[in-house]
């Protein structure tokens, strides 16, 4: 008889206990920024071309004038009794609406890039949803997406810690004290220098947050769906085809297969339906994820409703994992770029302080030469030619020198892929290595460096990572 | 996929703290949840509960239902204004305007033909016009006069922009043919919403 008592509140004592356990893992342990970094870019760059396109009729949907004049605004709010709507707009006047237009496309810009994020994220989220209550007979499924997760990146606080300027200018702090001091060939040690950032709470948080969000959105939507026969007789995904306003192009021409279509239209509505339980299996997750997002781009090209499928895409990133998108940049092992620069040139010292603070996971490895013999770094090198202008070994054997290793460094480093894309054209090789060889003329050297200690930085007591040549023999 | 438990950025959070956003992240989960639970169909429960939600969902723009396209592809609503020029011409706006570019652009008209096509069809009619009373529809109708000088009423129509059935695309794609989608037999009627005198 007790134990018809003992025992139930036993198990439910144990219950809890692993409830809160599994709580506390889910929530509070500190998880990779990377994909929250590569969210708020994305939706960073989605909101700016959001915006721009609402500047086209900036006066029509935000202006007293507009399609939801204040009048009506007024009197929905009146008729719902809602006290609690809010919008920023609805204190900008018509005259000032060009000005707070420019203001909150630099605000997005900021946001974008991660400049000063906490702040900027609180004010993308501030300009989002004052948008969406000042003319909501605009809003469709981007403007929910996108409101979605600009809150959590707000609240959390966490979409700074990667991928963004914010933290590039925190490693450089480091970075330009390790090469101001280079007094080793291991000068480049900052609190963050193999690319990697910290883990991070916040950062979790933000992830759970879109993850359980995406879970009850498709989940239910998936639900809903089974109220109606098309989705069971298979025939919605033809509907789609036929959608006259929506579809960007005629793809009627896919009814031939009928049986296919049926089965997209069966296949999405139970990935939608499964979605919040297989997402949560590892093996499983790139299947699902992979599935959804194709999901998502049919929807773009049978709809046009492009900007909605990249804000739901972008979400979905909220599964992916820091290491495995940081390797879409970096390789799985990359093989370092070795780059000789002058050591005493205190302009190189400060490329090099920038170029190690953007470096996404060591993919260059930076060697002051005036440290070291170049010969040990490889044997077709000269050192004068290496003081002369930068040099850079690798892959293999292959030795580049001046514009050439710029462009080699900035294909490895994201910041200034562009630099890296363009670099290489005929045109631009040869107008850069005239530049490089002109600004490498007017450098300064600091006469005093070569007299430095030489021998491993005693603030730094770190080793010598696997991947740096021996170390250097004082020989000037 | 996601990574976790990789270093850290600091000491654990302290009790308090994890009790305060576990509160919060527990009153935001049931606010989102309930909201899609609480759209029709829906129990007089489910929707007790999302109205205890009701000021949260507007502050922090939550509380959508997210029931993209569940029935499928229905008809687009088409919005068409009539606009009466002091001149004695006239001029017919559709909302959508197909030439509308960026797509962006065009979905956002999409979307002012849609909110006007739900309100319309709750908002009370006037018995002896026939008119409905949508205020959304006055409020579109001030904007036209105010971007067309020289107007001196508007009237606003709605119409259905109907589908092809499953069948006929099937019949028309084994034919090798292509279905033109803008006949007239894929348009409703032409349903009178409300004529507006740009003095008012």
């Amino acid at each position: 008889m007790r134990r018809l008592i003992t025992g139930p509140a036993a198990y439910f004592a144990s219950l809890g206990r692993a409830t809160a356990r599994g709580w506390d893992a889910f929530l509070f342990r500190p998880a990779d920024p990377t994909p929250v970094g590569l969210i708020r870019l994305a939706l960073g760059l989605l909101l700016l071309w959001d915006f721009a396109i609402l500047g086209l009729d900036l006066h029509a949907f935000l202006g007293s004038g507009g399609w939801a004049d204040p009048e009506a605004l007024a009197f929905f709010r009146d008729l719902e009794r809602d006290r609690w709507s809010w919008s920023l707009w609805s204190f900008v006047p018509d005259p000032l609406l060009v000005p707070a237009y420019v203001g909150c496309l630099v605000v997005l810009l900021l946001f974008t890039v991660g400049l000063w994020s906490r702040t900027t994220a609180v004010l993308a989220w501030l300009i989002v949803v004052s948008t969406v209550r000042r003319a909501p007979v605009m809003v469709f499924g981007f403007d929910q997406a996108a409101s979605m997760v600009a809150l959590y990146l707000a609240v959390t606080g966490a979409s700074g810690r990667a991928v963004s300027l914010d933290r590039f200018f925190g490693r450089l702090k480091g970075t330009k004290e390790a090469v101001d001091r280079g007094r080793s060939a291991t000068p480049l040690e900052g609190p963050e220098g193999d690319g990697r950032p910290r883990g991070s709470i916040a950062a979790n948080l933000c992830l759970r947050l879109i993850q359980v969000h995406l879970c009850i959105i498709y989940g239910l939507a998936g639900l809903a769906k089974l109220q109606h026969p098309i989705w069971w007789e298979g025939y919605a995904f033809m509907s789609l085809l036929g959608y006259a306003e929506f579809r960007p192009v005629d793809l009627t021409w896919l009814a031939r297969w009928p049986m296919l279509l049926m089965l997209f239209s069966h296949g999405a509505l139970w990935l939608e339906i499964l979605y919040p339980v297989l997402v949560w299996v590892g093996r499983l997750r790139p299947l699902v994820i992979s599935l959804t997002i194709a999901l998502h781009l049919g929807i773009a090209v049978t709809m046009g409703l492009y900007e909605f499928a990249l804000a739901m895409i972008v979400a979905n990133l909220a599964f992916a994992s820091g290491p495995w998108l940081r390797s879409l940049v970096t390789g799985k092992d990359p093989e370092p770029l070795k780059v000789l620069y002058d050591g005493a040139c205190g302009m190189c010292r400060a490329s090099v302080a920038m170029g190690s603070a953007a470096d996404p996971g060591r993919m260059v490895d930076w060697i002051d030469v005036t440290t070291m013999d170049v010969k040990t770094v490889h044997p077709g090198l000269d050192e004068r030619a290496s003081l002369e202008s930068v040099h850079s070994v690798g892959p293999g054997d292959r030795i580049r020198s001046g514009f050439e290793t710029v462009v080699a460094v900035a294909r490895r480093v994201p910041l200034v892929w562009p630099l890296g894309l363009l670099g290489g054209l005929p045109g631009v090789s040869s107008v850069g290595q005239a530049l490089y060889e002109m600004v490498s003329a007017r450098r300064r050297r600091d006469p005093a460096w070569d007299k430095r200690p030489k021998g491993p930085d005693p603030q730094k007591g770190t080793t010598r990572p696997p991947n740096r040549p021996e170390k250097p023999r004082a020989r000037r | 996929m996601a990574e976790h438990g990789e270093g850290s950025d600091g000491p654990r959070w302290p009790g308090w703290a994890r009790l305060g956003v576990s509160a919060l992240v527990i009153w935001h989960g049931l606010a989102v949840l309930v909201a899609v639970l609480a759209a029709p169909p829906s129990s007089e429960l489910q929707r007790s509960v999302a109205d205890l939600f009701r000021a949260y969902y507007r502050v922090a723009d939550q509380g959508y239902s997210y029931r993209y396209y569940t029935a499928g592809a229905p008809p687009t609503p088409i919005v068409t204004a009539l606009l009466e020029f002091e001149d004695g011409r006239s001029e017919e706006l559709r909302i959508p305007d197909r030439s509308l570019r960026p797509r962006l652009r065009f979905q956002r008209h999409l979307a002012l033909a849609y909110h006007l096509f739900e309100e319309v069809r709750r908002a009370p009619r006037d018995p002896a016009t026939g008119d409905s009373r949508s205020r959304w529809a006055a409020s579109y109708a001030r904007h036209l006069c105010r971007e067309n000088p020289g107007c001196r009423r508007v009237v606003l129509f709605l119409q259905d922009h109907l589908n092809p059935t499953p069948d006929e695309l099937m019949e028309a794609a084994e034919q090798g043919r292509t279905i033109d989608v803008e006949d007239r037999r894929y348009y409703g009627d032409r349903q009178r919403i409300g004529v507006y005198l740009c003095d008012d």
